[in-house]
């Protein structure tokens, strides 16, 4: 194995392969930046440009955009608060409120160590036990992954900042925005008021676009008119320094590990990873009331949990040929294109080339740290940038994100819609990160719990007879338990203040 | 007296018992196997959000906050509403360049924005896309109706 890895790395830093693996790299940061565009768009975008090159390269490239990609999310929601992808949403939380206080290169730093560290992870972890997560990750059926939305949701108190009720409603208005469409077990069509655009359901990267970034614009907007307008932070260059590394390392590194094994489930992509990590973070934190104004903590798990997701996802497709996710769907297609069938033979046949890409995805990850700790200078200017001329720059950007994913202007209304409904939510404290949260999860819960019951026979017993999937819902129930019990001691230690 | 700490979860309440309606209408399905149907998970939505909007009203009648209230909606957020409906509306018709254009620079002269460089830069900004959309990531932008 460690002659095909040092191979691997030569290959790497060949003329032939690491150009477009710098190339890729930073295409998926631009990509990943812009709001709207995904680094599954991406890696999609440029898979036609592969066609004519070599297997190696062309994975390599593909697979830079998706590291790229992922990162690249976070430069946008850290700075402007509008999530380039929707893995990048839980790094509002922290990483904004950081740039407000001025530290937005301290952020972008924390922000490109983290994802660096989760990439590396999730890329260790699947160069050594990638048959052993593919053996767990089969394990997943119907009542593991109804288990795990499950757990899933309920994160959305833990993101809830004012009112777990409030962020229970917003799930609420999630879960139903989610159920628009058709029925995914019996195709009923419903909330489709015969609109043709709405048989397929709600797309989530509008509904993203809207609620984070139109919504954030006309609330810009509003403050900039008025006398409210949010002081440009005298942020310095100072970057993250070595105490700050090693106080994030551990969560990091957890958070990575988390990624990884959420990213080997078939299903679970980035945008959950990045709130679970962060929602795990939180609950063993020294002091958990700081998430959510400004703690590295917070948004180092999102970005570790983020990134960890890129090595995990490519544990199915490689092992079993199965893809994970879209963006594995799209590599499973590079592949074949290529000439490789996915799955334990491509081991054995071209282990050349299958450690060719495990030796590139550490030296893409070490790339995308050079281009995230070299842009950070460049990128902090955007926050120099007159509010005036900011704000319409995010409407027509998320405008033409929104229109760019099916080429329909349906999207850009839907983001609209959600870009209004997020602004009206804000000014009644009410989240719209349990919104996005219920979006992804909500149709996982209701198809597995529906498919667990068909299973068997009408009975609940599925949830506490399959241990992996009693492990979660136990998960759930602690979670949920230490949030409120969290809520609680804030809130009397803020009435104690106030006597 | 409007209060939003009571109109908004009563609104929701009203949208959940129209949801509650809309569900009743759902068409059955030719066969059904499952025990469960397709209106089972949007019941229960429907029923905790009237659960925790009930909450959310009893709380604040609960609490003895007096706060003074600032218009929910300003001039300010009805001018970004009509922006992004202008902006989408004009970009369906005359396409990306164009709407961009008009809409930047709408937008700069409502602001009553003097500096020629602000200008300058809207529309640098706006062919900058176009080109990085169209000729670096092919990725299509609106072309407009009337243009086809």
């Amino acid at each position: 194995m460690m002659d095909y890895l040092l191979t691997g790395f030569a290959s790497a830093f060949s003329m032939a392969v690491f150009p477009v693996l710098v190339f890729g790299v930073l295409g998926g940061v631009i990509l990943g930046a812009l709001p709207g565009l995904t680094a599954t768009m991406g890696v999609a975008i440029l898979l036609p440009f592969t066609f004519g090159m070599d297997a190696t390269p062309a994975l390599v490239m593909l697979i830079g955009v998706y590291i790229g990609g992922i990162y690249g999310g976070s430069i946008a929601a850290i700075l402007l608060k509008t999530p380039g992808t929707p893995a990048s949403a839980a790094t509002v939380l922290d990483g904004h409120t950081m740039a407000i206080k001025g530290l937005a290169a301290k952020a972008l730093s924390i922000a490109a160590v983290a994802s660096f560290i989760g990439g590396l992870i999730s890329t260790i972890v699947l160069i050594a036990v990638a048959p052993i997560l593919a053996d767990f990750a089969l394990r997943f059926n119907a009542p593991e992954y109804f288990a795990l939305a499950l757990f899933g949701l309920t994160i959305i108190a833990s993101v809830s900042a004012a009112s777990i009720w409030k962020g229970l409603l917003a799930g609420t208005i999630g879960l139903l925005v989610a159920m628009v469409g058709l029925d995914p077990i019996s195709s009923v069509p419903r909330f489709t008021f015969g609109v043709m655009d709405l048989y397929s359901g709600i797309n989530i990267i509008p509904v993203l676009i809207g609620l984070f970034a139109i919504s954030e614009a006309l609330n810009q907007l509003e403050k900039m008119s008025s006398n409210q307008q949010d002081i440009p932070p005298k942020f310095d260059y100072k970057l993250l320094s070595f105490s700050d590394f090693k106080k994030i390392l551990p969560t990091s590194v957890k958070s990575g590990l988390i990624g990884t094994s959420i990213g080997s489930v078939p299903g679970a992509g980035a945008d959950i990873s990045a709130f679970a990590c962060y929602n795990e973070a939180k609950r063993v934190a020294k002091n958990p009331e700081e998430f959510g104004k400004g703690s590295m903590h917070g948004l180092a798990a999102a970005e570790s949990g983020n990134n960890g997701v890129t090595g995990g996802s490519l544990v199915p497709l490689l092992t079993l040929g199965v893809p994970g996710d879209a963006v594995s769907a799209v590599l499973l297609g590079a592949l074949i294109v290529q000439g490789l069938t996915p799955g334990p033979l491509l081991f054995t046949q071209n282990p050349e080339i299958v450690y060719g890409i495990f030796s590139s995805m550490i030296v893409a990850n070490i790339v995308m740290l050079i281009i995230g700790f070299l842009g950070i200078r460049f990128f902090c200017r955007i926050i120099e940038v007159p509010k005036i001329l900011m704000i319409p720059i995010i409407i027509f950007l998320s405008i033409i994100g929104a229109y760019a994913i099916n080429n329909s202007m349906f999207d850009v209304g839907i983001a609209i819609f959600f870009g209004v409904l997020g602004f009206i939510l804000n000014k009644m404290d009410v989240p719209s990160s349990p919104i996005l949260l219920a979006i992804i999860l909500g149709p996982m819960a209701e198809t597995n719990l529906r498919k667990s019951l068909i299973m068997y026979e009408g009975s609940w017993s599925f949830l506490y007879d399959r241990p992996i999937a009693l492990a979660f819902i136990l998960f759930a129930i602690f979670s949920v338990y230490s949030t409120v019990k969290l809520k609680k001691k804030q809130r009397l230690a803020a009435e104690k203040a106030a006597i | 007296m409007f209060n939003r700490n009571i109109f908004f979860p009563s609104l929701m309440i009203l949208f959940s018992i129209i949801a509650l309606v809309l569900i009743s209408q759902f068409p059955e399905p030719r066969y059904q196997d499952a025990p469960v149907g397709a209106d089972f998970f949007p019941s229960v939505i429907a029923v905790l959000q009237i659960i925790i909007c009930s909450v959310l009203i009893i709380q604040y009648k609960r609490s003895d906050k007096a706060t003074k209230e600032k218009p929910l909606i300003s001039s300010h957020a009805i001018f970004g509403f009509t922006l992004l409906i202008g902006y989408a509306t004009l970009i369906t018709f005359v396409g990306y360049l164009l709407a961009s254009l008009i809409g930047f620079t709408y937008y700069l002269m409502y602001h009553r924005i003097k500096k020629p460089s602000y200008y300058i830069i809207a529309w640098i900004f706006v062919f900058a896309i176009y080109f990085l959309f169209s000729e670096v990531f092919i990725i299509s932008l609106p072309e407009g109706l009337l243009f086809y």
